[in-house]
């Protein structure tokens, strides 16, 4: 059933055994896992089914730390994430991948890691999760997408790097995907227009019920058996610091751990790149034409890329951080500099004909590097207020100067792994080139991807743009010192509060977070279903 | 191939540091260092390597005679292990063909960043000569191994094996110093 807020008889109050709130990959996955469940389902969403900017800037708030950028472009913190049916998922760009079981370990040379599960914890609703993100199946081996894509990956011989497989689906909006189906469900009633504003508590130990409130100012209660925030990885922070019912530190935050840890994925345009002239042992690094080769569902791409990552063993070696690199590939224009000073791709492709290879392929290089976790980084809120008086976010992302030594050390390992599979060089720009170099090499512009000449680029303050991806504010760990949530992902101090989403991540790894969300909200809606049936 | 071509009186090495005790020339161009060395489809790092496409005699020397050097803004590691050499015989290098311009920039830029401008210590630290095998593939295996062992030298973010940057190196310091240079 779907049901406009909106509409409600003022000071009404809902049951439900289970109240998720917020409709994003998170939410819906949960609510599908709970269809047939015979418990009575209440999924609260802030938007409508389409987009709306009076709603949307209900997420407005300040950055006050790093600069939250696309590189060339600064990011409000509202523009990175959506508040209608289908939340973040409505801009989502399909790219699945699990988290590697080094991010689940216990790594001695960061402050903070580890998750209380493991990566075969999860394998299962990695599993299950493929029919949520419409991908094939779990399988993400190299050989196996080699046959599929008939491409080979970028060979390596180094034990540091490996390449691996990303499935591409796009575009999966689950609010368009999943609305049908949970609109003729029994169980489920999809609250629309519903902003929570408090969990109210007992005492701080469990939340007696949740304040509701829409735009036309029609107020409302729910009360359920369990309440779970799937809200993302700003605003589950948000809504716990401003639900002050019990303690002016906000619901379950007595440790203070509330929004601290803010991580992002570093995304860095890294560089440059000249390839062996085998364009098809390339093709499967630039996506593209080999990324539509396996569509399973009509009207939808899906299918596979490959792209190179610093191994676990090198992870657990050599006291780093992940870091992924993706190559946009495309030919090499005969005779191009590229450049106007220094070494240009023209130089060194010339330089790679006489000691191998000759190159006929050139490539944009994209990199995402994991950041060690920092209290200091996180999710406070503001002086101000939105349009319901909630306060609103403030976000003080902060990245540090070994996460940038870190960026760069992968990035030359990286590098060196290129050159030593015999197919390529690589320039190290990390920040030098422009986000639109790809699309700007395409339309002809050759000259101006270089947003500064390599001479120029600072290692130690090169430009890091964000992934759009929040998470570990409500990081999980078995001890309340350390995180808000336990290996259930039920708050350490409210009894009858789970999270689900990205934030409860305890660490970032590399992966882009949506599969792992999804998983991680089948294994709860299990849990939920075995606790409350 | 024969040393028909080599000039009878060499030419001074202006460059060389005081371990080298004899002169270079470049077999089959008839010019010495000084003049030119014409570069080519052979391979730049297959070329100067020697055997094959053309033939690099050098003797050796003890390793500590010339230790590698390093300037600010280079970021070599360097493991190689190469011989060393003092040129007590000829360098010769032969078969060899057009200069590839781009290649001299590059190594122009390599001089520039590392500081290394002395064409007898650059190649002696390159692989030894063996005319029993395929250049090319020596070439490329030890590329290969340089980037396996971290010994790169970064050049405008270009991370380039040490083997083939510092051939390039050698091609751009030999024209440089070319009277008749093509390059």
């Amino acid at each position: 059933m779907l049901t406009d807020a909106r509409t409600l008889r003022p000071a009404s109050t809902l049951e439900a055994d289970v109240c998720i709130i917020g409709a994003g990959a998170a939410g819906i996955s949960m609510a599908m896992e709970l269809l047939d469940s015979g418990l009575r389902v209440l999924l609260v969403e802030s938007g409508g089914t389409e987009p709306d900017p009076a709603t949307q800037a209900l997420m407005t708030g300040d950055s006050i730390g790093a600069a939250v950028t696309t590189l060339d472009n600064p990011v409000r913190i509202d523009q990175t994430r959506l508040r209608y049916f289908g939340g973040t998922t409505n801009h989502w760009a399909g790219y699945c991948r699990p988290l590697a079981p080094v991010d689940f370990e216990q790594r001695d040379h960061l402050r903070v890691s580890g998750w209380p599960i493991d990566h075969t914890d999860l394998a299962p609703f990695w599993n299950r999760a493929t029919q949520w993100v419409r991908i094939s199946d779990a399988d993400f081996s190299v050989d196996t997408w080699e046959q599929r894509l008939g491409v080979k990956a970028p060979p390596v011989e180094t034990d540091a790097v490996e390449p691996f497989v990303f499935q591409v689906t796009f575009p999966t909006k689950f609010g368009d995907l999943y609305r049908p189906e949970l609109t003729a469900a029994a169980n489920i009633e999809v609250l629309l227009h519903a902003n929570a504003l408090n969990l109210a508590s007992d005492g701080g130990r469990a939340v007696s019920h949740l304040d509701v409130a829409t735009l036309t100012g029609v107020h409302a209660t729910v009360t359920a058996r369990a309440y779970v925030l799937a809200a993302g990885g700003i605003e589950n922070a948000r809504l716990l610091l401003a639900s002050t019912d019990h303690d002016p530190a906000g619901l379950g935050n007595s440790n203070d751990l509330v929004g601290r840890y803010f991580t992002e994925h570093l995304q860095i345009y890294a560089g440059f790149g000249v390839f062996e002239s085998d364009f098809e042992s390339l093709r499967g690094l630039g996506g593209g034409e080999a990324a539509i080769t396996q569509g399973r569902h009509a009207g939808y791409v899906h299918g596979a890329k490959f792209a190179l990552g610093l191994s676990d063993a090198h992870l657990r070696s050599a006291a780093t951080t992940g870091l992924e690199l993706q190559f946009l590939v495309g030919a090499l224009p005969d005779g191009a500099p590229f450049q106007a000073r220094g070494v240009g791709v023209g130089d060194v492709a010339a330089l790679m004909a006489h000691t191998g290879p000759e190159p006929r392929t050139a490539a944009y290089l994209q990199a995402l590097a994991e950041q060690e976790l920092n209290p200091h980084s996180r999710i406070t809120l503001g002086p101000g207020t939105d349009a319901l008086g909630m306060p609103q976010v403030q976000l003080d992302w902060r990245y540090t100067a070994a996460d940038r030594r870190r960026v760069v050390a992968g990035l030359e390992v990286m590098a060196e792994a290129v050159g030593a599979g015999g197919w390529g060089r690589v320039q190290l720009v990390p920040g030098g080139v422009h986000a639109d170099a790809h699309d700007r090499a395409i339309s002809g512009e050759l000259l101006s991807v270089f947003r500064s000449s390599p001479e120029e680029i600072d290692l130690a303050g090169f430009p890091v743009g964000v992934g759009f991806h929040h998470m570990c504010t409500t990081r999980m760990s078995d001890d309340p010192g350390q995180g808000v949530v336990d290996a259930d992902c039920r708050m350490h101090e409210v009894d009858n509060l789970w999270v689900a989403g990205s934030s409860v991540f305890a660490t970032g790894g590399t992966a882009t977070p949506t599969f792992s969300i999804v998983a991680l909200a089948i294994r709860l809606a299990d849990h939920l279903r075995g606790l409350l049936s | 191939m024969d040393n028909a071509d080599a000039p009878d009186t060499p030419a001074p090495n202006p460059t060389s540091p005081t371990t080298v005790e004899g002169p270079t020339t470049v077999e089959g161009t008839g010019f010495s260092r000084r003049r030119v060395l014409r570069l080519g489809s052979g391979g730049v790092l297959a070329l100067v390597i020697g055997a094959g496409a053309g033939r690099l005699d050098r003797a050796r020397r003890s390793p500590e005679s010339a230790p590698p050097r390093s300037r600010a803004g280079t970021t070599t590691t360097s493991t190689t292990t190469a011989t060393t050499t003092t040129t007590t015989e000829p360098i010769t290098v032969s078969g060899i063909g057009e200069v590839d311009p781009r290649i001299v920039a590059l190594g122009q830029r390599v001089v520039e960043v590392t500081g290394e401008d002395d064409v007898a210590e650059l190649l002696a630290r390159l692989p030894a000569a063996d005319p029993d095998s395929d250049p090319l593939k020596r070439a490329a295996a030890r590329v290969r191994a340089d980037f396996e062992q971290s010994d790169t030298i970064t050049v405008d973010g270009w991370i380039l094996a040490a083997s083939e940057a510092r051939a390039a190196a050698v091609v751009a310091l030999a024209c440089s110093e070319s009277v008749e240079s093509p390059c």
